[in-house]
């Protein structure tokens, strides 16, 4: 009786060392946009969840929407709704994409609060940063050359203001290429003739915001979707999302979630 | 209890969108936006529940299950082209004799593609041009307005086996992939058999593919004759960086009951023949070849990208190992401008130098355009193409072409195409 007990004992001590071992694994793929909502919330949730083994790469939305549909990702993360040649293929290959919408990217056009112009038209923005306009005369100022300031090329607010804004054409090469929001709001901010965009996060009073075709920007707009440089981010999930996927897209969306969805400098939903 | 209410909403948006029509999407942002102003809805909620209601919908589609239109019409899709035509021909048919031409030409195409079930797919399509032409779907207007023709251009199963295999049967759009068209007249629409596989090593970066397919030329009485051709084609497709392309392939043909065939259908009589039999002349040589094709593109290149945004230098080699002389066909060619022309102000520019030796590749192949499609010939061919329109382009070509041996016959040929795609 006793050596049984002994051996459930050990038995039950040795269930108890197993148990916090085990791990449940996510991996996620995809946008480069979304990618830092996604890290920073894996590793919140991660931290808290012990049994959670969450694993996150970029690639680009068709990378992480080819990996959805292989089966080879839980989460695709994707800057853009699925297209319908991606949808037909998962539908042939037995997947359900469904979209699951974590957050909004709304990117501020901002100008030195000295800047006389207030509203540009989405048009003017992609004329100045493609080199057609170069004078604030030209949009209504009164006068000097434009100092056009841009993300870095690999950056996620590059690529979306390059779709969203300029209809995907080249920025001006002569254009002070920066690291990160801050410095760009920093180099707006002690700059006169400056224009740059940073993630509606960002914004501050050192620098004026301008309205896009009338519209002013804010998490109102960019969340009705009125706000021209805008649009949602989505998890794509097969099918409704389940079990430590539905835990995490649930952490993402709750009020801790969203509060690290603001801290990238996106716009959150709640 | 405000969860609740947000899955309610959400299903009976998703019920009016499946059940009504996707032109009701304003009014469902119209209905959010009370459910907004009421404060039933956070805005965060309603772009949640309007944007993920449309992807759903979306999806649903793609599943076959909106129910608003018949199923057939839900799993069809129809694309067509119209193309009107000027074309002006200056040549010497011999030495002397001028043989100029002027015609207008039409060509209508129009396909459907339709999903038999999730993995099979049928397309048929039927196009002007003539039963009795591989290489040309044009009618010249001619005839004091006589009605034209339309002809079954390709009709096709494709069966996807898993998503990196697809097998196709029937008369299909060529799967055989090729730069330019030295080897294969694009109108020409190949009638058997083919497997596609496709592997992609790192997605959306390098992609291996292999095609291989079974083609029926000549069908006789005895098997043993039938003319037959089989093609197998590895490549791969590698994105250098993100503006830098490559793709390559190599092709092996092998052609089955041609050598000592007396002619094959819409052959230009240039591959070399010998006597045969009761007077008649047959194919010299057998037209087992290799080929290979290759593209580099530049998305933005380098010193030019404010006036070109894309760059494209392309090139299909052939040689046919059984003749010792005339065995070789090359074509190298470079373009620029937008990648596709597909609306106003979009402009591209291509220039393409061929040249083809008589026994080099079956002379029934080749694009008609160039000397009626003969092989021992060599070509220039400029292209510059405009937008016109959303879907509508303006086309002018130029060929300047000549044969490669014996009496020079130029032929100088412009077209003018007006296209409109649908």
């Amino acid at each position: 009786m006793k050596s049984l007990n002994k051996v459930l004992i050990a038995g039950m001590l040795m269930l108890g060392l197993a148990i916090p071992c085990y791990a449940e694994k996510i991996v996620i793929s995809g946008s480069t946009t979304v990618l830092p909502i996604a890290q920073k919330a894996a590793e919140v949730f991660m931290n808290s969840n012990q049994h959670a083994d969450i694993s996150v790469r970029g690639g680009g939305s068709g990378v992480g929407i080819a990996a959805l549909i292989d089966g080879t990702c839980h989460i695709a993360d994707s800057s853009r709704p699925i297209k319908d040649t991606e949808l037909d293929k998962a539908v042939a290959n037995g997947k359900r994409p469904k979209a699951n919408v974590v957050a909004m990217d709304g990117i501020c056009v901002i100008v030195n609060p000295s800047n006389s112009v207030s509203a540009l038209t989405k048009k003017q923005v992609k004329d100045i940063y493609t080199g057609k306009i170069s004078s604030w005369k030209q949009v209504g100022g009164s006068g000097g050359k434009i100092v056009v300031v841009s993300r870095d090329t690999a950056s996620g607010t590059f690529e979306a203001f390059g779709e969203l804004a300029l209809a995907k054409e080249k920025v001006r090469p002569d254009a002070l290429m920066q690291a990160s929001n801050q410095a760009i709001a920093t180099t707006v901010a002690g700059t006169p003739g400056a224009i740059g965009y940073i993630g509606l996060g960002y914004l501050s009073e050192h620098v004026k915001a301008v309205d896009i075709d009338g519209i002013k920007a804010s998490k109102a707009t960019v969340l009705s979707g009125k706000y021209p440089i805008g649009r949602p981010l989505f998890m794509y999930t097969n099918g409704a999302p389940k079990g430590l996927v539905k835990e995490f897209l649930d952490f993402i969306l709750s009020e801790e979630g969203q509060q690290l969805v603001e801290q990238q400098g996106f716009v959150g939903l709640q | 209890m405000k969860k609740l209410l947000m899955v309610f909403t959400a299903a009976v948006i998703a019920a009016l969108c499946i059940g009504v029509s996707l032109s009701y999407a304003g009014e469902i942002d119209i209905l959010l936006q009370k459910l907004v102003e009421k404060g039933v809805l956070t805005p965060g909620e309603a772009q949640q529940i309007g944007t993920e209601t449309k992807e759903q919908v979306k999806a649903e589609i793609a599943e076959g299950k909106f129910s608003s239109l018949p199923t057939w019409v839900q799993n069809t899709k129809l694309k067509g082209d119209l193309r009107v035509r000027y074309q002006s021909e200056r040549k010497k048919t011999s030495s002397s004799v001028q043989g100029d031409k002027e015609r207008a030409r039409l060509r209508m195409r129009l396909g459907a593609e339709s999903k038999v079930n999730n993995s099979t797919k049928a397309y048929i399509g039927i196009a002007t041009g003539s039963s009795t032409d591989n290489r040309s779907t044009n009618q010249t207007f001619d005839d004091s307005f006589e009605k034209k023709s339309l002809w079954l251009d390709y009709a096709y199963i494709e069966y996807m086996a898993s998503p990196w295999a697809t097998v196709m049967a029937g008369r299909m759009k060529n799967p055989i992939w090729q730069t330019g068209d030295m080897l294969w007249d694009t109108d020409i629409n190949p009638e058997g058999g083919a497997i596609t596989l496709t592997k992609a090593v790192k997605p959306e970066v390098f992609d291996l593919f292999l095609t291989s397919g079974f083609f029926i030329l000549e069908d006789s009485e005895d098997a043993t004759s039938d003319a037959t051709m089989v093609a197998i084609q590895p490549g791969f497709s590698w994105k250098i960086s993100p503006k830098t392309k490559l793709k390559l392939a190599g092709t092996v043909y092998e052609f089955n009951g041609v050598q000592g065939d007396s002619a094959l259908s819409d052959t230009k009589s240039t591959n070399t023949r010998v006597a045969g039999a009761g007077g008649t002349s047959h194919y010299k040589y057998d037209y087992d070849s290799l080929a290979a094709s290759s593209e580099l593109s530049f998305l933005e290149p380098v010193l030019i990208n404010k006036y070109v945004p894309y760059l494209a230098v392309f090139g299909d080699i052939v040689n046919n190992p059984d003749p010792n002389s005339g065995e070789q066909g090359w074509l190298v060619g470079v373009k620029f401008g937008k990648e596709k022309v597909s609306d106003w102000k979009d402009w591209q520019f291509k220039y393409q130098r061929r040249r083809i030796d008589t026994d080099a590749w079956l002379d029934s192949l080749p694009d008609s355009d160039v000397l009626s499609g003969a092989t021992g010939v060599h070509s220039d061919e400029y292209i510059l193409s405009f937008g016109l329109n959303k879907n509508a382009t303006l086309d002018f070509d130029l060929y300047n072409s000549n044969v490669n041996n014996g009496t020079k016959t130029p032929e100088r040929l412009y077209q003018v195409d007006l296209n409109f795609k649908f």
